[in-house]
């Protein structure tokens, strides 16, 4: 998951029991009524992930090309009275972009895929007491997704997958303040389920016996679910200027078991051959962040998370071949004036080397990956 | 700390992790002091990459004997040299009618108004002068394999006889270093090999099933001549304490020359069935067809009329055709039973899967007796009937489409070929605690559609 402000960033996105500006929205919509007072805030990071693979049969690495995204996010609060608050959200949670060289040895598998995915959120939150706000969020999801591979019928054939897709779900936290120091943060997204109606499916570089077989365009429909979450978190004032959170997610993959695509009627024959399990698993992170008010102008900032995985060692695929990672960011955020405060933040992911034979594909061998981005954002409130 | 500062830190810390790429530990190749510099290979059509009916250039650039010497190059391996045939016509031999025959192709088209559908025709040239033209010299070839050698013909020296009366077979005397003199065997031992592949006995089992196991065409070698023949072989070859790699024989239920044709592959409409009804109504045995799949009528003479039809289990081969079957009659006919030949009984089978069972025990006794590597070819070909996924393709020995049979439904394309490469070397890697590195096989030729 892509982190959805600078202020989380910089902290690894151990931010569920803080409130420090627009972007509680998303982390914890039962923290929003406690803002102090009406934002909006942005921000765009630069993304860059590379993967390499190295192959157990032949010995040769592969690595992916070079590719960036630039994930964003746009929003608002606005207190509407003392006890209610209502804001939205614009943002890009989910998404990859992976391309491999054409002659790798997993090209019938993956060359290219990139998954882009926009999340609207409008909220309101309500304040029970000083102690206790809750609140929740209705969310619309869109996203694109495209892939290709090669096909081993001829030289240079080749299927390319084309989809865009909507789904729809909500987030709901709850914010507790225990006492003057300790905040406890319980909240909930749920799943977003993701038809992909009528992906354009394009065959290339047929044989002409084939064509009946491979047309050049036909359509299919497919579903990919974004997990769930659940999390837990606190935070804790350790003295004036320093606050600590805590936090643990349950990232609900398991429901991601396989990616079929049902084609039409007249190419059902293509549902097999396009079969890919991916059989995930649900997944813990563990985040630990710190905040503290170097000066009244300058808040520092600095995280490190521990997201375990879903995917099992023999259902890596190399569109996204998942292993534990550990993820580390720093960030600052400096306040131009009262109400405008600008921050930055950079974060690194690494992971261990991890092995295995895909079920499906037979591709046997281990991946490795890291990751880092970097942007700023802004706040502003009034 | 000032503002300043932070900033350059944060800077720093991306320029550091901008220039990092992902590790991944270095598999090391290695030959654990096995020489692998004179690697010779004996064998049969598998050996020399026969492939749709014939021996050409690009077959045998693609035999896993290729491959496999290729891979060792990696490991300290030398060259390889081998007994090219020139062009990509070349000519193929039918050993039972001891004639040429030309190479297969594919076609995709309608026949008799069916469906459209793939079907193999010869191709227009047999190039009979460069299977026959001597290349032979004194320095021998490092690949050995010659199509059709059986374990007799080993240290036969008649078998590289110009004389196709003497020699009944054209594929060695091409590159015996002195023919009529030289065999197969002096041949690979003249070279001093630091290593061999020795996969022998194909031959010994398939001329017979491939004649339907017709005994006037061809006879299966007894079980205790084939071990004559070989233990025989492997004691000259390891003379010296030599390492190898020994393959045994699939099975043919794993091979699409046997299993592409159903037996109930005759298919009928409900007149159709009435009109054969008719004709078959006086047969003894009873033989009725109804609309849909039809066992296929074959010639027997324990049959009291002298044809009865298939039974589940029996194997039609893959020469008949389905276009046959479909637009001349063949199996329906009353004038057109299948022969002896094109078929394969129960008690046939029998016979055969026994044998085969006979050698590859003893190919598995004399490899761990000598110390060899042991290839088990019969539980891989297995495992590509039951469909083998290798690097995100999906193998199997479905006939065209499983991509790892060539248009003969006997020998593999490069691609099946790579992959009986790599698992030699899995085979090799075990035994002697080697490391040497396998092919991506989805690089290599597979089945060309038009």
């Amino acid at each position: 998951m892509l982190p959805q402000s600078h202020s989380s960033a910089g902290m690894a996105g151990a931010v569920t029991a803080l409130q420090t500006d627009g972007s509680v929205i998303f982390y914890n919509p039962g923290g929003m009524v406690f803002l102090e007072k009406s934002n909006v805030f942005g921000g765009v990071s630069y993304s860059q992930s590379r993967i390499a693979f190295r192959s157990n049969n032949s010995g040769l690495v592969n690595r992916t090309e070079s590719k960036n995204m630039l994930p964003f996010y746009v929003g608002g609060t606005i207190k509407l009275s003392d006890k209610m608050a209502a804001g939205i959200v614009v943002n890009t949670p989910f998404g990859y972009n992976t391309t491999w060289r054409s002659d790798w040895e997993g090209r019938y598998i993956v060359l290219s895929s990139k998954l882009n995915t926009l999340f609207i959120q409008p909220t309101l939150s309500y304040k029970f007491s000083e102690k206790l706000g809750v609140g929740a969020g209705f969310v619309f999801a869109s996203a694109n997704h495209k892939w290709n591979r090669a096909l081993i019928v001829a030289d240079g054939a080749d299927v390319q997958f084309e989809s865009k897709a909507t789904g729809f779900g909500f987030n709901a936290g709850i914010n507790y303040a225990i006492n003057k120091k300790l905040t406890a943060a319980l909240t909930y997204r749920s799943k977003v389920k993701l038809n992909f109606k009528n992906t354009d499916v394009t065959f290339s570089n047929i044989p002409a016996s084939l064509v009946d077989q491979y047309p050049s365009s036909t359509n299919a429909d497919a579903e990919m679910p974004l997990p769930s979450v659940l999390s837990i978190g606190f935070s804790y004032e350790v003295f004036k200027g320093l606050k600590l959170n805590f936090e643990t997610n349950l990232n609900s993959w398991s429901s991601f078991d396989s990616l079929n695509y049902e084609f039409d009627a007249s190419n059902t024959t293509l549902n097999e051959e396009f079969r890919q399990s991916r059989k995930y698993r649900d997944a813990l992170t563990l985040r630990l962040g710190a905040m503290y008010k170097i000066s009244n102008k300058i808040t520092g900032r600095a995280g490190i998370a521990f997201d375990q995985t879903p995917v099992k060692e023999n259902y890596m695929t190399p569109d996204m071949p998942d292993g534990d990672r550990y993820v580390f960011g720093i960030g600052a955020s400096f306040n131009v004036s009262k109400a405008f405060v600008i921050e930055g933040s950079y974060n690194f992911e690494t992971k261990a080397e991890r092995e295995g034979v895909n079920k499906d594909t037979g591709l046997n061998g281990a991946f490795n990956s890291l990751s880092h981005c970097f942007g700023v954002g802004i706040n502003y409130s009034f | 700390m000032n503002n300043n500062h932070l900033l350059k830190s944060l800077l720093l810390a991306v320029l550091i992790v901008a220039g990092c790429k992902p590790e991944l530990k270095e598999i090391k190749f290695d030959n654990n002091s096995i020489d692998f510099s004179k690697y010779v290979a004996i064998g049969s059509s598998y050996t020399a990459g026969y492939q749709n009916n014939a021996l050409f250039d690009l077959g045998q650039q693609n035999s896993f004997a290729a491959i496999l010497a290729g891979q060792l190059k990696k490991v300290g391996g030398g060259e390889f040299l081998q007994p090219l045939v020139s062009g990509n016509d070349g000519a193929g031999f039918n050993f039972f009618l001891q004639t040429y025959i030309p190479q297969l192709k594919l076609q995709y088209g309608t026949a008799c108004g069916a469906a459209p559908g793939f079907s193999t025709f010869s191709s227009n040239v047999t190039d009979i002068a460069a299977v026959e033209s001597y290349i032979g010299s004194n320095v021998p070839f490092n690949n050995m394999g010659v199509p059709g050698m059986k374990s007799s013909d080993l240290d036969n020296a008649n078998f590289g006889s110009p004389d196709l009366l003497l020699s009944k077979n054209p594929y060695y005397s091409r590159f015996a270093t002195n023919p009529e003199t030289s065999t197969v065997l002096s041949d690979a031992v003249r070279q001093l090999p630091t290593f061999f592949s020795f996969w022998v006995g194909f031959n010994d089992i398939y001329d017979c099933a491939m004649a339907g196991s017709n005994q006037s065409l061809a006879t299966i070698t007894p079980l205790a001549n084939f071990q004559n023949n070989i233990n025989n072989a492997l004691t000259s070859l390891i003379a010296g304490n030599r390492k190898g790699v020994v393959a045994n024989i699939p099975d043919l239920l794993d091979l699409p020359y046997f299993t592409s044709i159903a037996y109930n592959a005759l298919v009928l409409t409900e007149q159709q069935a009435q009109d054969l009804n008719a004709l078959y109504a006086s047969n003894n045995p009873p033989i009725t067809f109804q609309a849909g799949n039809n066992p296929l009528v074959i010639s027997d003479p324990l049959a009291a009329s002298g044809k009865r039809q298939m039974k589940p289990g029996e194997l039609v081969l893959l020469p008949v055709t389905l276009d046959s079957i479909n637009c001349a009659g063949w199996g329906s006919n009353t004038q057109k039973p299948l022969g002896n030949r094109f078929v394969l009984t129960a008690s046939e089978i029998n016979t055969l899967r026994n044998t085969i069972t006979g050698y590859n025990n003893y190919l598995k006794t004399k490899a761990d007796e000598n110390n060899l590597a042991y290839v088990d070819m019969y539980a891989f070909f297995k495992k590509i009937s039951s469909g083998y996924s290798h690097n995100g393709v999906a193998y199997s020995s479905e006939f065209l489409k499983g991509q790892f049979f060539s248009l003969d439904g006997i020998t593999p394309t490069g691609r099946g070929s790579a992959l009986i490469a790599n698992e030699f070397i899995k085979a090799i890697n075990e035994k002697y605690q080697t490391r040497i590195p396998q092919t991506d096989a989805n690089s290599f030729p597979g089945i060309l559609f038009p």
